[in-house]
Parts: structure tokens; sequence; C-alpha cells
């Protein structure tokens, strides 16, 4: 199967480049990795008769630490991100995120941003984003620069184009499960978890995304103000699981019924907070 | 819709014009007219008997278009093994039966040989089954390739850097 005539493909090698393209084509589709786009455009479910290809546009593959604050370009790898040794000890949420998402071959191409650009709600980098308050630096295709909130980003308007993403944590330890059907699947649930915990084992800065269930992921608001600073045993967390099944309205689809879902945001849930609160015993590094 | 590219696959430079939408693997089967690599799937890229080496990294030649791989070095089966002599991965499939029909067999071969190159490289069986989760095989049961790998993992810690260097692909 290949897709349907693509009559334009570009190949900018600037950020400049990328904008002016935007405001000439505002139908043009963008290609990072292709991990995702090239099955839709081989299914035939998206035509792109205009594409600008990312990759080789100068600057865009870096993944910057300063601080709490990670900053991940549009075009660095899934692979890159992993073996970064900031990532590995202040955002392991995100570690475990990428490290489940398809194959390595998959992660040699596939982009973080990319995932986020895509908007499919079963991808597991928005949970995580959303439990380290992400940032998204766009550029609009008149050059202007504009940093903003990824939670309350709604669905990309014609032109703006995601340059990179910026993460924050310093003291939080954290963690991400997925369920999906079968190994290296989609995402029928999948929850990410944020806190540390103070010198009486309480739990500080709590944050706890959910993903898959619903088109967008979504933080769990009630759960967080419910474990904000209490002490964890198995009764709260079985609690805060059926909290949280009992504020979510999960979606039925062809991956998975509400039902389903339901009774696995019982199960997850419990389990995410129970592995942030085992890398929060860590020995420090 | 077209554009002149050119890709070196193998050492081996070839050009042409071709359409944007032309998938890199049709480009290697068809433009290069090397078959080794096949294709396995529909338009969902799961089975990875396509996969490569682009640039010196293991992707899904099905999710890539040619034009993307303009300029690029690929590495595909048939540049594996040295004329008549057969890497340590493809020897110690043989050793070690690790195929049988032998379709998605390039795909493993390529995708483990970008993994044995890998600095956090673990022979563990878990780590293996992990790091080859990307290719699908209907006929083996994947235990003879996760020995295989152990077996070619071997050999190559036995052999000298430069042996190595000679060996590797791009």
């Amino acid at each position: 199967m290949y897709p349907e005539h693509i009559e334009q493909y570009f190949v900018p090698k600037s950020v400049s480049e990328v904008t002016t393209l935007l405001g000439q084509h505002p139908d043009a589709i963008l290609l990072a990795g292709g991990q995702s786009l090239l099955p839709l455009l081989k299914a035939r479910a998206l035509s792109a008769r205009t594409l600008v290809d990312l990759n080789r546009v100068d600057g865009l593959s870096e993944i910057v630490t300063d601080g709490g604050r990670l900053q991940i370009g549009a075009l660095a790898r899934y692979c890159d991100v992993l073996r970064d040794a900031n990532v590995q000890y202040r955002f392991a949420a995100l570690v475990d995120a990428i490290s489940a998402i398809g194959d390595r071959q998959v992660r040699n191409r596939g982009t973080v941003v990319g995932s986020l650009a895509h908007g499919d709600h079963t991808g597991d980098i928005a949970p995580v984003a959303l439990i380290f308050d992400a940032r998204l630096e766009l550029v609009r295709t008149n050059g202007e620069r504009i940093s903003t909130l990824f939670e309350t980003y709604a669905d990309q308007p014609a032109g703006e184009f995601i340059q990179a993403i910026g993460l924050q944590n310093t003291t939080a330890a954290s963690a991400f499960i997925k369920h999906g059907r079968v190994a290296q699947d989609r995402a029928i649930l999948s929850v990410a978890a944020a806190f540390a915990c103070d010198d009486q084992d309480r739990c500080i800065g709590v944050r706890i995304a959910l993903g898959g269930v619903q088109p967008g992921a979504m933080r769990l608001v009630e759960v967080e103000d419910r474990l904000e600073a209490a002490t964890v045993d198995t009764t709260l967390t079985q609690d805060l699981g059926k909290l949280a099944a009992a504020t979510v309205v999960p979606q039925d689809d062809e991956l998975a019924s509400a039902d389903y879902r339901t009774q696995l945001i019982r199960v997850a849930v419990p389990a995410v907070i129970e592995n942030v609160v085992a890398r929060t015993r860590r020995p420090a590094q | 819709m077209k554009r002149p590219i050119e890709i070196t696959i193998n050492g081996e430079s070839f050009d042409a014009t071709v359409e944007h939408r032309l998938l890199l693997v049709d480009f290697i089967r068809d433009v290069a007219n090397l078959t080794g690599t096949h294709v396995g799937c529909g338009f969902e890229g799961r089975c990875g008997a396509c996969a490569v080496l682009v640039d010196g990294t293991a992707v899904k030649s099905c999710l890539m278009l040619a034009v993307q791989a303009d300029g690029s070095k690929v590495h595909t089966i048939e540049g594996l093994a040295n004329n008549d002599v057969l890497h340590p991965l493809q020897q110690a499939f043989r050793d070690k039966h690790g195929l049988q029909c032998g379709f998605c067999t390039p795909g493993f071969l390529m995708t483990l040989y970008d993994y044995l190159n890998d600095p956090d490289f673990d022979p563990s069986e878990e780590a293996v089954r992990s790091a080859m989760s990307g290719v699908l095989c209907r006929c083996t049961g994947y235990v003879h390739i996760v020995e295989a790998v152990q077996q070619a993992a071997q050999s190559l810690a036995q052999l000298s850097a430069a042996e190595r260097a000679l060996l590797a692909a791009g």
C-alpha cells in the first residue's frame, strides 16, 4: 500500500523557511519521524498534497537541560531522548513512556514532539507532558515565537509550528504505565504520575494524568487533591483508583469498552502511584 | 510530483527521478533491484521485514519515503556478508536454525545487526526479545533467533577491534 500523489514536497533548511512555506501552503502537512504519518498516508486515511519535510532543518534536534527544565526539539528522536542522562534522572516517566512506544526501529525515527503534534488520543507522550507542566514553543507564519502551556493548547491552528517542547521538574519522582491489548500496541489506557515525598513521607506536588481513555489526555485533579500532603498506604491507593474511576467517563471504541477502561483505571492508578513511591525511596544519585 | 534523488545502497550509488510518494522499500526493491528487503504487511508498518539501515540506524523502509533518503547511505541484507563470508550474525542464524521460510529474516538481521552495535547491547533473553520486537516471525517462535543473537554476540566479542570495524556497514 502506498500514499496518494504528493504534489509538492519541500525540504526546508531553517525554521524561517518552514514558516514561510506554512504561510504559502496553509494545507501543508509536516513530516518529522513519520512513524504515525506514513501509515495514515499509506492507508489513504490522509492525503498530503503538500508535504514539508522537517528532517533537514538546522537546530531542531537538540535536547537541552537547564536546571529543572528540559527542552526537546521537534526533531529529537525517541532513541536520543531515551539515552539522555538528565532525562533518565529527572524525567523517569518520560523514559517509561518512550520505552513503551512502538519498537526499536520506530524509536530510531519517531519524535516526542511529533507524537504531541499528531494528537492521537492513544498517544503516550501527552499524559507525561501534563505531569511535567509542558510548554510548547511555537513559531507562527509571521515568525512570531510564543510559549504556551500544553494543557490548555487547543487544536493546532494552521501555520503554527511546534519547534520544541519544554518540561519542568526538579524534585519529583515519576512513573508511567501503559495498557494495550498486545505488546507494542497503542494504549487502551495510560497513566503518568509525579510527586516528591517529604521527610514524613507526605506527597508533595502531586500530578497524575490519564491518556487513551478520551480524546485528549487529562489531569486527575480530584485524585491529585486527595493525595497531596497525604502519606501513601494500600488503602489510600485503592481509594484513589476508585475515585479516578468515578470521576472519568472513558470512551467505548474499537480498542476497548468503556467498562474495561474503567476497570483498568481502578488498577493502573494505584499501580503508578506505588511505582512513584518506590522511586522516591531510591538513594539520591 | 517527482524529483531526482540519489541513494547509496551497500556502497553503490543509485540515481533516479521518483515520485514523492515512492516508499523507500519500493525504491530499494524496484529501482535498485535489491529484493532481499521484503514487504510483509499493509499500511501499518508492523511486520518489520522491510528493516534496513539508513545512515547507520535500523529503520522500517516502508515507513520512509525514498525522497527522504536522498543523499543517505542505506545498507540492506545484500550488503551484510563480505563476498562469500557470512557475517557472524548470519552464521549464527545458520548454526542455531534461526529461520524457516526466511521471509522475515532480512528484517531481523538488519535490526539485530543494529542492536549488536548498540553501546547498550544486553545479551539477556529479555533485552534481545525487546530489541527485536519490531520484526514479526510466523514460523520460528523466536527462540532460535534469540539464541542466534547470543551466539553472534559471543563471536563478535572474540574479534579484535580492527576485525569488528571491517564488518561494520557504513
